[in-house]
């Protein structure tokens, strides 16, 4: 019972108390009303009216009083807690907003007070932490970048952290990689598994093992014909369950294919030439020793010869062709964009020559060994200074025929073939390692040449080099916008399934999510047309783990809701159907808790397509909804935007009725309400769903007392 | 006036064979084996067609044929390419630099004749 029901009690109880006195004094007075002066009676008489009508007006006045007071004293009391407990949980910032005849006199101020200097003491703490954190982006933007696979797993194989390159590398497997989830979905069970044991195995013996500690191995991708060439170390705690492991992975298919196919060349060429070569010797020294034969026998020699030399050349032929794309896969070779080449070769040339070149043109994917094409490069911007004076060279990179063309461009003639090819014999040093130019052409399947350039006046000296498959690949780099990629806090592992009740509210999993559908009613033919999702781990939600998907409801969309989430027929009518995106979405969530605002209409679409999809979504579900009817009983309004304003969540308006939207503005108000709960005591799963239930009883109630 | 061909290559035993078949064309042929040899043979006579091979002693294939079009009194001869790597890059390169055709090692000799015929202008009878 809070305050002011308290207070209008006191005021209920004083009137029936009033009103039972008076009541006694009349039924006494009924009774034995004693001898009265005739003058007191007559004027008790006249009077009585008058004397009931005061004591009306007192009890009038004193409700006004009370009211009155209720208004400036205990509403603005309640606003306070309530706004109070949005600046302790949510948002520090927050301004009370009462009444401006309240009598709480310097209450609000001092609470606005509280609030400013938990504002600032968070933004202490939050600078202090900013200072600890920047050296930690920054290590994360390495991972981030390495261009090896990174993915550290707990001991239960969960994730717990994975880079770009990784993330690359299961590229067709975006929705199985993720903070939290498994490994074993990923990669195959068993290599991972054994290795895990061996390292453990390694680490516990007394005398180690013969590596450092890391173990190499082979490890088929799930799902997808790749080969991952990996390598396992690990990371001791003190307890075995608690210790984790960093693997870097590599696609070894190519390479592995590069290796077994420059291998079959080698044998192909031999058997193949061994037969041509066998008949063309005999034929050969059988002419030579016998020169006697006669003119018709010398002719069916001569034929051989000539039949095996033919086939000789067409094998020949096909053996260098073979040669020649087995080359330009070398596995030494990198994709390289050439803007980063060119930047890393301007650094050298500012560094070692104080000059820069100018880059033209677009970049493009190619493949390299980097360093040593620096080398090369930086050596023949040296040869066209020294030919051609102190001008200032372009370089661009161009789409030719097989090849992308490195052109460097400089106002001049070009440079004569014979002093290009005079300096294939110069050896380049480079930190102690030292090659020759002509030896790193070779690498690249390349040769170099000077020749004029399209614009008058200008000449080139051009290499051509192989291009990256990358160029027309989906550019993965730029699909997520910014994926938390770790999270050491769940290194300690997690807890079983069953013990998920007991958990804190902060340390689950959460899949926030929300539907776009074709109407309200699922079971008279509703259908799904967009659902969404974001996932929550550790209290931060990871924006960049997203679930987002269209679906073909195969029934037209009406106009009307069209109007609410603005999708057409037109924009759903080549997506897949519910049946494909419903698994798809059951492996996205896996088994984190499920949340959304009305999770209960939601939920319904869901489970009325559990059959056909096969799927079963037991996951225990939290609705926004019914966790801020718990927190804020006193107001009345609990729709989405209503509850974001008052815990100070910002709104894209024009992403709202979009289900991606829709989830991200969900998911930050659920953060606030975690905040809330955990304030207010509701701490685990289990009490944050008993809260929603008895919730759920209440409106329930309610509805039914309101029919 | 007869045909003038030069061939240059640093392998006898091609020279052997594309002498001898130059020679039954009609043309008049003769043959050096490096490339400063080359350039000085193209002195002494303009030759009609230079069948060059990149890889030869002192100046390569790619030097001789720059040499070449550089001088203004060249500019009509004409210049096929012989050589036994057989990558597009170099292909790319030798007709950058100025070469008219590039023949790979090994050639099928009628086609090389045909190609010799077809450049100069000769037709295939």
């Amino acid at each position: 019972m809070n305050v002011r029901s308290r207070y209008w009690g006191i005021l209920g109880v004083f009137l029936l108390l009033a009103l039972g006195g008076l009541g006694g004094i009349a039924w006494e007075a009924s009774r034995n009303l004693p001898e009265m002066d005739g003058a007191i009676f007559a004027w008790l008489q006249t009077h009585f009216v008058y004397l009931l009508l005061a004591l009306f007006l007192i009890f009038g006045v004193l409700i006004q009083i009370w009211a009155w007071l209720d208004g400036v004293v205990f509403k603005p009391l309640i606003q306070v807690t309530r706004e109070v407990g949005i600046i302790a949980g949510a948002d520090p910032s927050r301004e009370i907003q009462l009444r401006p005849d309240h009598l709480l006199g310097e209450l609000p101020e001092a609470a606005r007070r509280v609030g400013t200097a938990l504002l600032f003491a968070r933004r202490q703490v939050g600078e202090a932490l900013a200072n600890q954190v920047e050296g930690l982006e920054r290590l994360e933007k390495v991972i981030k970048h390495l261009n090896v696979g990174l993915i550290v797993i707990n001991a239960e194989a969960g994730i717990v952290l994975y880079n770009l390159a990784a993330q690359n590398l299961f590229r067709n497997r975006q929705d199985a990689l993720g903070l939290g989830r498994s490994l074993y979905e990923l990669c195959a069970r068993m290599p991972l598994e054994t290795t895990m044991e061996f390292l453990n195995r390694c680490h516990a013996s007394p005398e180690g093992c013969a590596d450092k500690g890391d173990a190499r191995f082979f490890c088929a991708a799930l799902h997808e014909d790749v080969m991952l060439d990996c390598a396992m170390s690990l990371f001791p705690c003190q307890r075995a369950d608690q210790n984790y492991y960093l693997l870097t992975f590599e696609e070894a298919t190519r390479r592995v294919s590069g290796l077994r196919r420059s291998d079959r060349l080698i044998r192909h060429a031999l058997e193949n030439i061994r037969g041509p070569v066998a008949n063309l010797r005999a034929a050969a020294e059988t002419l030579m020793d016998h020169g006697d034969m006669d003119h018709h026998e010398r002719e069916k020699f001569v034929q051989v010869m000539h039949d095996e030399v033919a086939e000789l050349s067409v094998r020949l032929d096909a053996i260098a062709t073979e040669a020649d794309t087995l080359a330009a896969e070398h596995w030494v070779l990198n994709d390289v964009l050439t803007s980063d080449l060119i930047e890393a070769l301007n650094r050298r040339m500012e560094r070692h020559h104080g000059m820069r070149v100018h880059p033209l043109g677009e970049a493009l994917w190619i493949q390299a060994d980097a360093p040593a094409l620096l080398l090369a490069l930086e050596s023949m911007l040296a040869k066209i200074r020294y030919h051609a004076g102190p001008v200032a060279i372009e370089i661009e990179a161009l789409m030719g025929n097989h090849r992308i063309y490195l052109d460097l461009i400089w106002p001049g003639t070009p440079i004569s073939a014979r002093a290009v090819e005079s300096w294939h014999g110069e050896k380049l040093e480079d930190g102690g390692a030292v090659m020759r130019l002509e030896e790193i052409l070779e690498r690249h399947g390349c040769e170099i040449w000077s020749q004029a350039h399209r614009r008058p006046g200008h000449a080139m000296l051009r290499l051509p080099v192989a291009p990256s498959a990358r160029q027309w690949q989906f550019p993965v780099a730029e699909i997520s916008e910014r994926p938390e990629f770790y999270d050491f806090s769940m290194m300690n592992g997690f807890n079983a399934l069953g013990s998920r009740l007991a958990m804190p509210l902060a340390n689950l999993s959460y899949v926030v999510f929300d539907t776009e559908t074709t109407g309200l009613q699922p079971s008279k033919g509703d259908e799904i047309l967009s659902m969404a999702g974001v996932r929550i781990v550790n209290g931060r939600v990871l924006y960049g783990e997203r679930f987002e998907r269209l679906v073909n409801p195969r029934r037209p969309i009406p106009v009307e809701s069209t109007r609410v989430h603005g999708i057409t027929d037109g924009d759903v009518q080549d997506k897949p159907t519910i049946e494909e995106i419903l698994p798809q979405f059951k492996a996205f969530v896996g088994d984190a808790v499920l949340v959304a605002h009305n999770a209960a209409f939601d939920m319904r679409f869901l489970q009325l397509k559990e059959e056909s999809c096969k799927v079963r979504f037991d996951n225990p579900v939290l609705d926004t909804l019914l966790l801020s009817v718990y927190l804020h009983d006193e107001v009345t309004d609990h729709t989405l935007d209503a509850i974001a304003d008052r815990l100070g969540v910002d709104v894209q308006a024009h992403l709202r009725h979009t289900a991606m939207g829709d989830a991200m503005v969900t998911a930050d108000v659920f953060l606030k309400l975690l905040e809330l709960l955990k304030a207010r005591g509701v701490s685990s799963l289990g009490l944050a769903m008993q809260a929603s239930d008895s919730m759920v009883r209440i409106r329930r109630q309610q509805s039914e007392a309101n029919y | 006036m007869a045909v003038e061909i030069l061939i240059v290559d640093d392998a006898p035993n091609i020279v052997l064979s594309l002498e001898f078949l130059m020679k039954k064309e009609g043309f008049s042929v003769r043959s050096v084996g490096d490339g400063d040899s080359a350039l000085q043979a193209v002195e002494e006579k303009r030759p009609d067609l230079v069948l060059l091979d990149v890889m030869i002693p002192k100046k390569n294939g790619y030097e001789v044929c720059e040499a070449l079009r550089a001088d203004p009194l060249c500019q009509g001869v004409k210049i096929i390419m012989l050589t036994a790597k057989g990558r597009e890059v170099e292909q790319e390169k030798g007709l950058a630099l100025g070469a008219d055709d590039y023949v790979t090692k090994p050639f099928a000799t009628r086609e090389l004749v045909l190609k010799v015929r077809t450049m100069l202008g000769l037709g295939n009878d």
